[in-house]
Order: structure tokens, then sequence, then C-alpha cells
């Protein structure tokens, strides 16, 4: 199993974070794209729930862009 | 049958305001109003303490209903911030409130989830020991440990107290209780060098995680649907995470309180607070009440309406 950036973006989607989740830009950091600190974060859990994963804070500090949010998911996926 | 008689709280006057303090931790209004929820936090005044916000919590008490003093068996105070460590709390108020000398007297040491633990302590205690009228008070003052420049924890807490009248008389009465801790992330919320640390990631995934999964369980155990509820009142530990648990469990806007936008998170007191409104509408007959925080550990119940107010 893995995730791709369509993945990220239709999560943000569905928890209705932003207007237009489809017009995200993939390497821009995501709180450049109007996504705040706690959306960020529920984002994260979101994941973490629906995964089956753990994403600790250690490997979540530099985790910025939606491109980011894919390699890490997929590295504890691949690690299951 | 043992409950809830009466409410009142205590705020102190001085606020915060979180605007003053957009430029300072790069916030805007929007994150203030629709995600902290806070916009503005209370402090008590340089001379108070625990004690004395407890004592002020309890004139308001007074001014609602007529209490006979003497006739207190129990005295009870959930807090983590008490005057000293020796004595309780409960024992000053006790002094200052001139209670009889049968009147049991214990604090309870416990944060966010203190007041849901408290009622089902207080009344267990009171039930066991064949008393019929007592007091419940919550009051953390977290403005004593708090870094004003730390941003996770600045923004959001309150000072305030409340007391809630326990008596044979009750107005709203609990069902069964639902209690969990998760110790191991006990470290996530806790007094590091003299400061409150927050981890604030993680007490967002410990509440989204579990409090819904709870708040399921304790309404099965009530035999009870959530839209048999007329009201949910949540520790208001922000605005985001309060709406956060209300979409996990469906429950519709109209019914989920967030009352404390004027003073901020009150720990222990932010349940009886919103309770303490939300209890005085007549039509209002079933209130779910859920507290969740240090311990990182959670408590909730179902409060039945037994009687119309007057």
């Amino acid at each position: 199993m893995s995730i791709d950036v369509e993945t990220v973006r239709a999560l943000i989607g569905k928890l209705d974070l932003l207007p237009d989740p489809s017009a995200l830009i993939a390497d821009m950091p995501l709180n450049k794209q109007g996504l705040d600190s706690l959306d960020f974060v529920n984002l994260l859990f979101r994941f973490e729930e629906d995964y089956g994963i753990k994403l600790p804070d250690s490997e979540v500090d530099g985790v910025k862009t939606i491109n980011d949010i894919v390699t890490l998911v997929n590295a504890k996926l691949a690690g299951q | 049958m043992l409950g809830i008689e009466q409410i009142a709280s205590y705020l102190p006057p001085l606020r915060i305001s979180n605007f003053d303090r957009k430029a300072e931790f790069e916030i805007d209004d929007n994150f203030i109003d629709a995600k902290i929820g806070f916009r503005a936090v209370s402090r008590m005044e340089a001379d108070d303490t625990t004690s004395t916000l407890c004592e002020k919590a309890y004139a308001r008490l007074e001014e609602k209903v007529a209490i006979d003093r003497n006739a207190l068996q129990a005295v009870i105070v959930v807090t983590q911030n008490p005057d000293a460590n020796i004595p309780h709390v409960s024992a000053i108020l006790h002094g200052r409130l001139g209670l009889p000398e049968q009147c049991a007297c214990f604090d309870i040491s416990l944060g966010c989830s203190g007041y849901v633990h408290g009622l089902s302590i207080a009344l267990s205690f009171m039930a066991a020991n064949g008393m019929s009228r007592g007091l419940l008070f919550t009051a953390d003052p977290y403005s004593r440990i708090i870094d004003p420049d730390d941003k996770n924890t600045a923004l959001l807490f309150g000072d305030g107290a409340t007391v809630t009248l326990l008596s044979d008389a009750p107005m709203f009465a609990p069902g069964q209780f639902g209690f969990g801790t998760i110790g191991q992330d006990s470290a996530e919320l806790r007094v590091r060098d003299d400061a409150l640390y927050m981890n604030g990631r993680a007490i967002f995934n410990f509440a989204a995680r579990h409090i819904p999964k709870d708040i399921k369980r304790v309404l099965a155990a009530n035999s009870r649907e959530i839209s048999d509820i007329d009201s949910f009142v949540f520790h208001q530990g922000s605005r985001y995470i309060v709406e956060t648990i209300a979409n996990a469990l469906g429950v519709p806007k109209t019914k989920v309180s967030f009352g404390a936008a004027e003073y901020g998170n009150t720990v222990s007191s932010s349940v009886p607070m919103i309770l303490e409104t939300e209890m005085q509408a007549n039509d209002t007959n079933l209130i779910l009440v859920s507290g969740f925080g240090v311990g990182l550990s959670w408590a909730s119940t179902v409060l039945k309406r037994t009687q119309v107010k007057s």
C-alpha cells in the first residue's frame, strides 16, 4: 500500500481544511498555501488513523509539503 | 438520589487579549476566532490564590441558593495548583467558611478531566457515608505556571473557579460514567522546570483518538443515542478540539457549546462553567459532559434532569 499527492489532496478536501485542494502545489510548504498549524496536525492525525501508522514528532518536524507527507507516510507503510 | 443542585462560577475580571499578541506569535484573527477560539484569557489578581478563587465562587453560590453552612458534610476541591503542598485547599476553605467539625474535606489531583471524575468521587463518597449536602470545587489557576512567552500555552489557559452544590434535591443526576488514562503519554502535558509544558500535537491526537470512542461507550452504557442528548458539554480545550470531537461523533453544532471565548481554557472549571448555563434551560433534559487532559486522562457521563428549575 502507498499514497500519492492526490491522496493528500483528497484528504485535505474530505476534512474541508482548504477550499480548493486540487490547486495545492506539492512541493510548496502547506503553511504558505493557507493550512495553519492546527489543520496540519489534524491532517497528520488522520493519516495515522486511516493507515494504522505512527508519525513520531521527531520525524514530523521537517515535514512541510505534500511531497514531504507522501514520503513520510509511504516510508511508514513500507516498514509495516 | 444525590446529584447536582446548583453550580456557581467565578471569573476574575482581568483579561489578556490574544489579539494584542498576534504579531508576537505570528497568528491572525481567523486563527484566534476560528481555531483556538479564545479571544482573551482571564487572569486572577496578584493577591488571589486557589482558595480565594474558590471562596469567590462560593460567594456566588450563596447569591443563587440559600445554604445552611452547618449542614454541609463534605468539601472537595479539584486542583493541581493548591495554595501550598500542605495543607489541602479544602481544609483552608473549611476554616474560612466556618464549616462544622463533622465536615469531611479532601482534594483531588486532576486537571481537565477533574470535574467529571470529581462528580463520581464526591457523590459516591457522600452516598457511602449517608451524606446529603456537599460542595465540589474546581480551581486551577494556570497563570501561576504558564510561561507567558510560550505560544502553546499562553494563548489558551484562563483562571477561574466553580463550586457545585451536591445534594439529595438535585436538578441533574449522573448516570453511568466512563473513565480512562493513557499514562505512557502523561509527560506530554506536565510541569517542567516550574513551567507548564504542553505538546499540542500529542494532546490533540489523544483527544481526537480517545474521546469520541469513550463518549460512544458512555452513551451505550446509559442506553442513549447521540440524538437523545440535548446538550454536549466538552472540555473547552480549544474551539478546534471541541469541533473535532463533535464532528467525529456527528453531533449537530446547535447541540455543542463553546462558551469560553472570552476567558479561555479554565482546566477543571471548564465543564462546570458551561454546565452552569446549560442546566438552566428547562427543555434540556439530558446533558453529556466530558473532560479530558492531564494524565492523559478522561471522564464522561450523562446527566439527567430530575426536576424542572423553579
